[in-house]
């Protein structure tokens, strides 16, 4: 059997961990010999896997300009991930990819972008964020709104401290439930949104979030006169093979692994069985 | 790569299926075309009936128990350990308790080996097939229903009875191909079904499960037309004096009388009428025995009984029927069990599934099993029972031996061996050969048809020469009983008559679908199995939600006169106001006692009033 | 096309000149009217009066449930290849099935991904296809582009003419097969060769099935059936997900690993089917086709839309008619698309 079986995964050790919230850590995984920094594009995704258990797909979190490692950020969920959750630098687990589209980067160049995540769903942005820092020239304004439930649950807290501090892009953070450490913006982060200056032919927004909250934000941003091929999610869904032949991911004909996961509302508008 | 044609342990309907198996390892199952239940089809069971056959569960080594937990050792040393218990106990003390799913062969096993020791052996079959069996002979000289599914395939009229046909999908299919062909079907139960539009739906409370039958023949009896073969009966003169009384006849609060009498009127004779009972029907309402037996005698007057199909049954719940009935088998042990009474049980040994995970008081039966002296237990999975047991001996699937099941309509099939079975498991009958040899039983029969050589299969309604045929020949279901119906006329008592309820805001209910595919078959894919043990889910008309306040998916507390319990409330669209319903019982202690009763007759699950209340 | 004639006598000696270098595969009887394809055994009889098998032969390719690779050890993995497998010789497969290979040939290996299990396997294969003469009750093949005999997707195809076969090569693989046992091949005259395409014509007629699969197309395109007749299905169908196993088209699975002992595993693909209650759970919980309406509103816009013959270059239905032997519902596609015509009337 070749190493170039479609299902065969390639080794990767965790290197460091970092742990984000009560339930959420991020690794950092060394490809074992293969320079994956190369391969990689803001929005894709990875079949990682817990050998024993099986495999599942992450989003690879940080921008391929800057990835010493590959980092994905997991939150502890069903049976792959507990298990995840009780591994340790130095463990291997397998990597299948990176697979999927990407964020449309090129077509986001000179134009303003609006970044609206919520909770988990600031992985996905997050590499595409770091990959505008990179290349800050190529892009206009960058604003970011991050909502999360409370302030414990927020992910990267030292990346969104260095946010706050840079002046290479404008960053507004809210929480559903406040602590006594809070004094940020209390609610939900599409109430960021609303009376927004934006300039709608200049504008992209991506925005990644729980099913509720994208249907939400869509329609905010939508009133904001954004065209519907100017703002962009990730489409989720249970995945298995990653490539496109397992059948699960299947959205009316798009295979979500190959076709997606990033989709701009243009698209989604002819999928069946999307919000 | 090898095939293997054998039958389906997942039901009693007992579907023909085709095993794959490469490199002794079994990959898939498929349906049989030629086979005369399944015709080329399986349920969801049937097709996974193998996925989990490596299950990590499997149990494939003896354990004894050393302290507290329990130990893999040789089957010398676990037999050993089984020795001693065994020997020593008084007669009588040692018990047999046998699942549904345990082939004919190794029943006969447990026979000759509870003869030997003077053992006590009984059936744990909560499908309701111990009372349709009852009543069965009782009223209708028979021991099974009808031969065949056809009889509802060709129906243009079909009555269901407290059947969860989606539980048994042959059946179900059946009831398909008939309403494609423009047959009406009638159902009777407590249980709504809101896709099934073209149906004709008449809820019927489970306290009033006794009640129907008895207006159904107080209606054909009205009607006037009554077959001459049954009129003819004995007794006749006596049953149709006693309807022309009515100050017997209880009054319903919820039946209607003018309802049931134009249903029976509709309901010709022809033979184009079928009747479904199911195990709802069986395992519901106040007295399970006697409602089925006054409905069958209702199907009698009405002169459908030859057109019977009834949905109950595990794998093999129709043979353990078949082979405890010349035998002693004794369901107050069951009922003792059940109660937490296990005062003369010094040994029990359980042949085949989890018995408390088909029980109807798994808390009580965990109470009862903490307190008796040796607990045996031959099986395949680790489950509920191992932290109870002294000893486990693995056992083997369906698909590892060689045997016979019988299926509702009375075919006896045969399971045919695919693959070798892991480890150290073996058939039931092979363990309990090793222990009858140790305590001094030598005579023990070697191959599957020899046991039906033996005393106890002589004894069985089998015919031995038919058995000859089904291990000779290849792929072929016999039917071994060729049964004609001799009715025997019963009067219906005045006990089943409904219970005024007391001052309650609700009932509840207690359905579980028994139909068990633990027989070394357990798909870890499907949602029906639930392994895991979920928060008990309470199933609440949307109007009783409404009525407390309770949203569906939020808490609320059962109350009973012998005390609480708290449970996750779901609305089910199939209920009626008034009714609640708990689905599936895990092993869980905090169901008070008083939910779950059983009956003197069989296992029933009375209604019982509660009140709700939001937590 | 190469034309032959092999007598039927000489087929058992044909098939034991394959067996050294390939698994050779025939039908074989196994119980009351079925077969099933399995390994031929030297001496054993050849068969050519069974219809098709219930077991559709695309598990000869992609099976039930196989194993990927093997792992030894959890958090320091090694990852042990599989062993590699002599090519396939499969001989009856129909036509229906032959086009169903062809299929899952194209779809595992395209949008660049291409699994080199099923791919490869179907590729190696020598696919030896005897026509139909006689249609099974629920056969359907005229109506779908699947049969009765092929113009392409086969290295021989073999009419049966009575005591002999007329073969007509189709590929290199093909012609190197009959260079195997030349002595056992003569040249086919006009005479058999018009002997077969009068009994295709012969045949074309007897079709008990004919399905109203055009109009069927349009309507499940364009989304025009509504809520209640996905309901009206959904009360039918048992969720066996058998149609999905029986068809020769279809190719869902899903990959988990399974214990061998304490340290090692199996990474297994098995086969999976959409019209499952958790084919589409996610593990918080949410699912996307919870309904069972949705999912076979799913099933049938993947094997009958226009969409897909985009993708695919045909639709996913070959005719074989197994969905309508196994379905305890009455939906297999035959008699969903009855059903989609009476709705629309």
């Amino acid at each position: 059997m070749s190493a170039n079986s479609l299902y065969v995964p390639q080794l990767s050790r965790i290197e460091r961990i970092e742990r984000e919230t009560p339930d959420t850590r991020t690794y950092f995984l060394s490809g074992l010999g293969i320079d994956w920094r190369r391969d990689y594009r803001p929005g894709q995704f990875v079949e990682l896997s817990v050998f024993g258990i099986g495999e599942a797909p992450f989003c690879l979190s940080q921008s391929p300009s800057r990835a010493d490692y590959l980092e994905v950020t997991v939150r502890k969920t069903g049976t792959l991930t507990n298990r995840l959750n009780s591994y340790e630098p130095g463990d291997t687990v397998g990597l299948r990819g990176p697979f999927g589209n990407c964020f449309p980067f090129d077509r986001a160049k000179g134009k303003n972008l609006l970044f609206v995540g919520g909770g988990i769903g600031l992985p996905p942005l997050r590499s595409f964020i770091n990959y505008v820092l990179d290349h800050r020239q190529d892009y206009g304004e960058v604003r970011v709104f991050y909502g999360a439930r409370t302030p414990a649950d927020r992910v990267y807290k030292n990346e969104l401290a260095a946010w706050h501090d840079s002046d290479q892009l404008r960053l507004t953070e809210t929480v559903d439930q406040a602590d006594g450490s809070w004094n940020g913006h209390v609610g939900v982060v599409t109430r960021l949104l609303r009376g927004l200056e934006v300039d709608p032919e200049q504008t992209m927004a991506f925005t990644c979030g729980p099913p509720i909250m994208l249907k939400f934000v869509v329609a905010e941003l939508l009133a904001l006169k954004l065209a519907e091929r100017n703002i962009i999610t990730t489409l989720e869904r249970y995945m298995k093979c990653g490539v496109g032949k397992c059948g699960h991911c299947c959205v009316g004909h798009h295979y979500i692994c190959v076709d997606g996961p990033v989709y701009n509302f243009e698209q989604i508008r002819f999928l069946p069985e999307t919000p | 790569m090898g095939f293997q044609v054998t039958t389906c342990p997942g039901c009693a309907c007992g579907c023909g299926v085709l095993l794959e198996e490469e490199r002794g390892v079994l990959i898939a199952a498929y349906p049989v075309s030629s086979h005369p239940v399944s015709k080329g089809s399986l349920c969801i069971r049937g097709w996974n009936s193998v996925d989990s056959w490596r299950h990590p569960d499997r149990l494939t080594t003896p354990l004894v128990r050393e302290d507290e937990s329990l130990l893999a050792v040789s089957a010398d040393e676990a037999l050993e350990r089984i020795f001693s218990p065994l020997k020593e106990a008084a007669p009588g003390s040692i018990c047999f308790a046998v699942a549904p799913s345990t082939s004919n062969e190794d029943i006969l096993a447990i026979l000759r080996l509870a003869h030997y020791l003077r053992a006590r052996v009984c059936g744990f079959d909560f499908s309701g097939v111990p009372t349709a069996r009852r009543a069965l002979t009782s009223v209708l000289g028979r021991h099974y229903c009808s031969s065949s599914l056809t009889v509802l395939q060709n129906a243009q009229l079909i009555w269901m009875f407290g059947a969860d046909v989606d539980n048994y999908p042959q059946v179900a299919s059946a009831l398909t191909t008939a309403e494609s062909n423009g047959a009406q079907v009638v159902s009777f139960d407590t249980f709504a079904e809101p896709d099934k539009k073209r149906r004709v739906q008449v809820f019927v409370p489970p306290e009033e499960f006794g009640l129907l039958p008895v207006l159904l023949q107080k209606c054909a009896l009205e009607r006037g037309y009554i077959l001459p073969s049954v009129a003819s009966r004995p007794g006749f003169g006596r049953l149709a004096a006693q309807y022309q009384d009515r100050s017997w006849l209880p009054s319903s609060s919820i039946l209607r009388e003018q309802r049931i009498r134009e249903l029976v009127a509709s309901f010709s004779t022809s033979p184009d009428s079928a009747v479904i009972i199911g195990d709802r029907w069986l395992t519901t309402g106040l007295r399970a025995l006697e409602q089925t037996s006054q409905l069958l005698q209702a199907l009698a007057l009405l002169g459908v009984e030859d057109r019977l199909v009834i949905a109950a049954g595990e794998a093999n719940s129709w043979g353990l029927a078949d082979l405890l009935a010349p035998h002693e088998s004794d369901s107050r042990i069951l009922a003792g069990l059940l109660n937490g009474d296990t005062s003369d049980i010094a040994v029990l040994v359980t042949c085949g599934d989890d018995l408390l995970r088909s029980a109807p008081c798994p808390g009580n039966l965990e109470e009862a099993l903490g307190l008796v002296g040796t607990v045996i237990v031959l099986d395949r999975f680790r489950n509920g029972l191992i932290p109870f047991a002294d000893a486990v001996l693995p056992s083997v699937s369906f698909a590892e031996m060689d045997a016979t099941v019988t299926n509702t309509f009375g075919m006896l099939q045969r399971w045919r061996q695919a693959v070798t079975p892991p480890g150290e498991a073996r058939p039931e009958r092979a363990w309990l050969g090793l222990i009858a040899s140790r305590l001094g039983l030598k005579s023990w029969p070697g191959t599957p048809l020899e046991w039906w050589m033996t005393e106890e299969g002589a004894s069985s309604p089998y015919d031995g020469s038919g058995v000859r045929l089904l291990y000779e020949t290849n792929g072929r279901a016999e039917w071994l009983l060729r049964e004609e119906t001799n009715l025997t006329l019963v009067r219906p008592s005045g006990s089943l008559t409904s219970r005024t309820p007391e001052d309650r805001s609700v009932q509840a209910i207690f359905t579980r679908h028994p139909a068990n595919w633990m027989t070394g078959a357990w798909s870890d894919r499907n949602e029906i199995l639930r392994r895991e043990s979920a928060e008990q889910v309470l199933g609440v008309s949307q109007p009783d939600l409404d009525e407390k306040g309770i949203k569906s998916g939020g808490r609320v507390r059962l109350v009973t006169q012998e005390g609480s319990a708290v449970f996750v409330a779901r609305a089910d669209g199939r209920l009626p106001q008034g009714l609640v319903s708990l689905a599936e019982v895990t092993g869980s202690r905090e169901i008070p006692r008083s939910l779950l009763a059983g009956s003197e007759e069989g296992f029933s699950f009375q209604p019982v009033p509660c009140r709700l209340e939001k937590v | 096309m190469d034309r032959l004639i092999l007598r039927k006598s000489d087929v058992q000696a044909f098939l034991e000149s394959f067996l050294a270098d390939y698994r050779v595969v025939a039908p074989r009887h196994i119980a009351g009217s079925d077969f099933v394809f399995d390994d031929y055994r030297p001496g054993q009889e050849v068969r050519f009066d069974f219809v098709n098998t219930l077991v559709p032969p695309k598990n000869l390719f992609f099976q039930a449930r196989e194993t990927l690779f093997q792992i030894s050890g959890t958090v320091h993995p090694t990852i042990l290849p599989k062993p590699s497998a002599k090519p396939l010789a499969v001989f009856g497969l129909r036509s229906c099935d032959a086009s169903g290979l062809a299929f899952l040939e194209r779809f595992f290996a395209q949008r660049g991904f291409e699994d080199d299990t099923v791919t490869a396997r179907i590729r190696s294969s020598l696919r030896m296809v005897l026509s139909c003469h006689t249609p099974g009750d629920n056969c359907f093949c005229v109506c779908c582009d699947g049969g009765p005999a092929l113009t392409s997707g086969f290295d021989l195809q073999l009419a049966d003419l009575g005591n002999r076969l007329l073969a007509e090569v189709g590929s290199e693989s093909g012609r190197a097969a009959v260079r195997r046992r030349p002595d056992l091949f003569s040249a086919a005259t006009d005479a058999d060769y018009s002997e077969k395409v009068r009994q295709l014509a012969a045949v074309d007629q007897t079709f008990n099935r004919r399905s109203y699969i055009s109009s069927g197309m349009k309507r499940i395109s364009l989304a025009r059936l509504t809520e209640e007749f996905w309901q009206d299905c959904a009360a039918d169908c048992r969720g066996c997900g058998g149609c999905c196993f029986v068809c020769p088209t279809c190719s869902c699975f899903s990959v988990t690993d399974k214990p061998d002992d304490e340290d090692h595993y199996r990474r297994e693909r098995w086969r999976d089917a959409c019209l499952y209650e958790g084919f589409t759970r996610e593990a918080s919980g949410h699912n996307p086709r919870a309904r069972k309406a949705e999912r076979l509103k799913r099933r049938f816009f993947h094997k009958l839309s226009y969409q897909y013959v985009e993708l695919m270059g045909r639709h996913g239905c070959v005719g074989c008619g197994r969905c309508v032997t196994t379905c305890m519902g009455k939906l297999g596609i035959p008699d969903f698309l009855a059903r989609v015509h009476d709705e629309c009337k």
